[in-house]
């Protein structure tokens, strides 16, 4: 694979999704660049979370979803029948809608991901904790107390939690399921700000309801609409001057 | 009128509860009543072995029995494809187990446990040794205990498993965590509460059981103290109705009888109440 040739980091190709054999994706075909964050946008139910969580196999866990298209990721797909759905996970980290910490310890939370995946020598697993943390803009809030069950955080904390901890085992790209949904308006801000940070060094895919959160964070915006992939390009054009009739209504909030 | 019915079924409800009351208080109370003074004139041969040999064939049916139940578990809340026929047979099987009466499985234990598996490891084990594994035996009891208990473990455990939310099987997953490592990291460790649950009501079921080890390793009368799983054991529910119905002299024996039922009682609510408080400290954990 050669490096210097720009490649687009996640490409799918006729990817849909049917779940008890009724389609609920129309074809998509879309090139998502390295670097840089992809707002996913579009009224409930219009297919974005059903695309995001194509791209890291998470339908895989689920008995009657069935996928079918290409989702090559560096050019490679996932969807191969060599290729293992948990070797894809680790290189495609998800945080999801509600806050979900795993029971047990802040430290246990982070450490989680580097202990299953077994590469990482025990005694190296304090400081990838500590640099995800910090990355996550949690560790000076939490350094006192990493044995503290994370129940006990707050909401906002326990996202940014989450958000270390899939960064703790240095996926690729991140996708993120309407991480603020769940969020007051501080701690969306926090949220936001870390995903600003974090794209210099992921590849960030984000579905959102805010219009406002895809115009602050994205540099592409995605609209989705019936299952469909209407509209794709630099986030200011689609949300600002949109070509298709269906995102104007959408982002003049006719429609959704 | 609507008052006047409310009042007749209130009336109704307490006088049945009333009457559930009293019955409980009768029964404990006689046996605590005749039960405590037999105990103090410490009259009564065997009581030590069978207390022992009670809990001792319980933890047995316990250390067999939950992983066994709890593996099922595993695999009909995790694994079982939803509708498959498999599936459908497994549970049809868990259901038909728990409704057969327990005399059954005492039959069963001794075909199974104590003639097929006991006297097929003696032949391999110890040739020309005769009975070693091959006769009734704590042993066999607690495995005849277990299988009884098993669908108690097994619908207990399914049902936390279940309620475990599917957020946090996708939080382990997306880290990379395989299937196993989901189940048994995560998935199992947050049904525990649910699991003890199981252990609980299956303590609670199989210490009292006579019926299931009649055949399989209960005896009569050994003094000493059980010091090895191949050996036959005294059981206080055994005890109670050996002590009641095959005396010589009943009316002689009635005191230690009073004694072993009051032992009975004692021995079943620790073994309850140490479930109850593992169950107890791991859901506030």
């Amino acid at each position: 694979m050669t490096t210097t040739r720009h490649q687009a980091k996640i490409e799918t190709r006729s990817l849909t999704v049917s779940f008890d054999e009724k389609r609920v994706l129309t074809p998509i075909d879309v090139s998502i660049a390295a670097h840089g964050v992809t707002a996913l946008i579009g009224p409930s139910g219009c297919g974005k979370s059903t695309f995001l969580r194509a791209l890291n196999r998470m339908h895989d866990t689920v008995e009657r979803a069935e996928v079918s298209g290409e989702v090559l990721l560096d050019g490679e797909d996932i969807y191969h029948r060599d290729v293992d759905p948990v070797a894809v996970r680790r290189r495609v980290g998800m945080v999801f809608q509600r806050p979900n910490p795993l029971p047990g310890s802040i430290f246990d939370n982070v450490a989680f991901g580097l202990r299953v995946a077994g590469h990482t020598a025990p005694q190296a697993i304090p400081e990838r904790v500590e640099r995800a943390l910090r990355r996550a803009a949690l560790w000076s809030e939490v350094k006192d107390r990493l044995r503290a069950p994370a129940s006990a955080l707050s909401g906002g904390q326990q996202q940014r939690l989450c958000i270390a901890r899939a960064i703790a085992i240095e996926p690729d790209v991140l996708l993120m399921d309407e991480p603020c949904s769940a969020l007051d308006p501080i701690a969306t801000e926090h949220v936001e700000a870390l995903i600003t940070e974090l794209k210099a060094r992921y590849t960030v895919v984000l579905v959102t309801h805010s219009l406002a959160q895809a115009r602050r964070v994205s540099d592409h915006t995605a609209f989705f609409y019936l299952g469909a992939l209407v509209e794709f390009g630099p986030s200011e054009r689609v949300l600002l001057a949109p070509d298709d009739e269906r995102t104007r209504s959408y982002v003049r909030g006719a429609i959704g | 009128m609507k008052s006047a019915r409310n009042v007749a079924f209130g009336a109704l409800a307490g006088s049945a509860l009333l009457l559930l009351l009293l019955a409980l208080a009768l029964v404990l109370g006689s046996v605590v009543v005749a039960g405590i003074p037999a105990l103090a004139r410490g009259s009564t041969d065997g009581l030590a072995a069978a207390t022992v040999g009670t809990a001792l064939v319980t933890a047995i049916m316990t250390l067999l029995g939950v992983p066994f139940a709890v593996i099922t578990a595993v695999y009909l809340a995790e694994y079982a494809p939803e509708c498959s026929t498999t599936t459908r047979w497994v549970r049809a099987a868990v259901r038909a187990l728990a409704g057969v009466p327990s005399i059954v499985f005492g039959l069963f234990g001794l075909g199974f446990f104590v003639l097929f598996v006991g006297r097929g490891m003696d032949r391999i084990l110890y040739p020309g040794l005769g009975a070693v594994f091959g006769r009734p035996c704590v042993l066999w009891s607690g495995a005849t205990l277990a299988v009884l208990t098993l669908p108690v473990v097994i619908v207990t455990t399914e049902e936390a498993l279940r309620r475990v939310p599917r957020e946090l099987r996708e939080a382990a997953l997306a880290l990379g965590a395989t299937k196993l490592e989901t189940t048994f990291v995560v998935v199992l460790p947050a049904a525990r509460v649910g699991v003890l649950t199981g252990v609980v009501l299956a303590i609670g079921r199989g210490a009292g059981e006579v019926a299931p080890i009649l055949f399989t390793g209960a005896a009569n009368f050994v003094p000493d103290l059980p010091t090895d799983v191949r050996a036959m054991f005294m059981h206080l529910g055994f005890h109670l109705y050996a002590l009641s119905t095959q005396a010589a002299d009943v009316s002689r024996s009635r005191p230690a009888a009073q004694a072993t039922a009051l032992l009975l009682l004692l021995v079943t609510l620790a073994l309850n109440g140490t479930a109850i408080a593992l169950r107890h400290r791991a859901s506030r954990e």
